[in-house]
């Protein structure tokens, strides 16, 4: 089973995420904030982290970079309620992008991509 | 007493009275007049043979007799009245203003046998006095400061209206310099006011500062004239302050209304950003719920529904990314990220994808094959015409073709969209492309947020293109925008 870390600091957003990933089968952990994902990653060794951009203390950007430097990391698709993709990802070299609100069959493709 | 030396006095005393410049009238009590003299017939304008004989009366206000009869009583007890200052009535009717000596005439036994009048006429001195006292009232109620001050800065003169102002008394500033109100950093004002009052030349609303007993700041507004004596030699100058503490408080109110509109401007422009970035969440989770929910019901003939809804939270999801076009657009932080691409695809695909969601409209693309490479946002490009796409769709309720072209002149692409609708009056052209703005008449019955428009020619203006109409109210619309080529 494909184990996939959603981070969002908004609750709502965790369910509806966790409840269409698990409904395809995915493995499923839900993180509400910024702080020790890379913790998270180590200990949880998903197959792909799906992260929100806007959180508390730590940006997406930030928390992308830091992952980027585990070795063997996973691949990570940025989340973001920016319309433009280019202008939310910065400098990050995540390697997708999906953005708020999305098409759940948009969803789903970029992760079946990427994993 | 001999007799000789006796009508000697009375000679002299005749000459006296004669030539008395105060009337000099002697009466019985009971009003008759026995002597008028010829400052009498002066002053009365009765000769002496017209009054005497008479009754005093002929000279008394009507209104006047009850206190000629108090007078008369006094009198006889004795009393002698001094500078009474009463009316009397001259032969024309005219009244005039008079002091009067009344004292007791009394024969060699000393029996009051009558009365000696001395009246003098003051009309004149009253008169001045009057106009004296009513100038020193005006001053004194005017709501400016008037000073008058010698060529040499000594204050001779302070209103009430000083005393408020400057919190100096009259005793406390009379004889002082003026400097005593100036304050240090414009002392050399005073110098060039001096030496324009020398020269002759009032200063006329000069606006400045002074400042009060207790350090108070004034703003004021100066008139400054000369004092000329009866020679017409300069002597001294006359101020009148008017505070203009009012004036100036309302420039600062303007100023700070100007500032709080403005902020409360950004703050607006703040909240659609804020409040737009924060719909975003809750759109998000509605959509992808009702997504879920669409699958789960797919064979439920109550799944149209959820179509229904899905498409009203797509509409809500487009305007909140419209409002955010808008805010960013307000901020100038509307980003293009350009890269060259083949403009012709674009148009072609746009229009394949428009085609399919429209059931009442043909869309022919007229762009040739010639690749139109153009350096642009593509994303943003595909926003205008979408919109355009969108508005010749929603105004063209009659259906008829939409035609898109696009061709190469002049290193610009122009492309354009033209449409059979309801066309735009002329007088809502000019306004087409602002925010918000909704084109009355015939296309009030359509719903929009007037922003869609707005944007597009944002975008056209940034990637220094040209955005314009050409229309006629019932007969459609052609679009165009340009942007550069590259060849």
């Amino acid at each position: 089973m494909k184990k996939v870390l959603v981070v969002d600091d908004d609750k709502s957003i965790l369910e509806v995420v966790e409840l269409i990933l698990t409904s395809k089968g995915y493995d499923v952990k839900t993180y509400a904030t910024g702080h020790n994902v890379s913790n998270v990653v180590n200990n949880y060794d998903p197959d792909l982290v799906l992260l929100d951009i806007n959180l508390p203390h730590k940006t997406g950007i930030e928390i992308c970079n830091e992952l980027k430097a585990i070795s063997n990391h996973p691949p990570i698709l940025l989340f973001s309620a920016h319309a433009n993709a280019k202008q939310a990802m910065g400098n990050c070299t995540a390697e997708g992008f999906i953005s708020k609100p999305f098409n759940v069959s948009d969803l789903l493709n970029s992760i079946g991509e990427h994993i | 007493m001999n007799e000789t030396k006796t009508s000697e006095d009375a000679a002299r005393l005749l000459a006296i009275v004669q030539s008395s410049q105060d009337a000099i009238i002697s009466k019985k009590f009971d009003g008759t007049i026995t002597s008028w003299n010829a400052a009498a017939e002066k002053i009365f304008g009765y000769t002496a043979s017209e009054a005497i004989g008479q009754n005093i009366a002929i000279i008394i206000p009507e209104e006047l007799y009850p206190e000629e009869r108090e007078i008369i009583a006094k009198v006889k007890g004795g009393e002698v009245i001094a500078h009474y200052e009463t009316i009397r009535k001259r032969k024309n009717g005219d009244k005039i203003i008079i002091a009067l000596t009344i004292s007791p005439i009394k024969d060699a036994g000393g029996k009051i046998t009558g009365i000696s009048k001395i009246a003098r006429d003051i009309s004149d001195e009253t008169e001045a006095k009057r106009k004296e006292s009513m100038l020193a009232a005006i001053i004194d109620s005017s709501d400016d400061a008037i000073i008058s001050k010698t060529l040499n800065g000594i204050i001779t003169s302070w209103n009430v209206a000083a005393q408020k102002m400057f919190e100096y008394t009259e005793s406390e500033a009379i004889g002082k310099h003026i400097s005593i109100i100036i304050p240090p950093g414009r002392i050399a004002e005073e110098a060039v006011i001096i030496e324009n009052i020398r020269q002759g030349n009032k200063i006329d609303h000069f606006e400045t500062v002074r400042v009060s007993k207790n350090g108070k700041e004034i703003n004021i507004s100066l008139t400054v004239s000369p004092i000329k004596d009866k020679n017409g030699k300069i002597i001294g100058a006359s101020k009148v302050a008017r505070d203009i503490a009012e004036k100036a408080e309302a420039e600062k109110q303007r100023q700070l209304f100007t500032q709080k509109l403005q902020a409360l401007n950004d703050y607006k422009d703040e909240f659609i950003a804020i409040a737009s970035h924060e719909l975003k969440t809750p759109v998000t989770v509605v959509k992808a719920n009702l997504q879920m929910l669409e699958y789960k019901m797919a064979n439920d003939a109550n799944v149209e529904f959820v179509y229904k809804t899905l498409a009203q939270v797509n509409k809500l999801s487009e305007l909140i990314n419209s409002m955010l076009d808008v805010s960013k657009i307000q901020f100038g932080k509307l980003h293009l990220y350009t890269a060259v691409f083949e403009l012709d695809t674009l148009l072609k695909v746009i229009v394949e994808n428009m085609q399919q969601t429209t059931l009442g409209h043909e869309i022919i693309c007229k762009v040739c094959d010639e690749t139109l490479l153009a350096n642009a946002d593509s994303k943003r490009i595909e926003q205008v015409m979408v919109n355009l796409l969108t508005n010749a769709i929603k105004y063209s309720p009659n259906h008829g073709d939409i035609i898109v072209d696009a061709i190469k002149t002049d290193g610009n692409i122009i492309v354009s969209v033209k449409d059979n609708g309801i066309g735009i009056p002329a007088g809502d052209i000019d306004n087409i492309f602002s925010r918000f703005y909704r084109v009355s008449g015939a296309a009030a019955g359509f719903s929009g947020s007037g922003i869609g428009l707005y944007i597009s020619a944002e975008i056209i203006k940034q990637h220094g293109g040209k955005i314009w109409v050409e229309s006629e109210a019932g007969k459609g619309s052609v679009f165009y925008f340009s942007i550069p080529a590259i060849d």
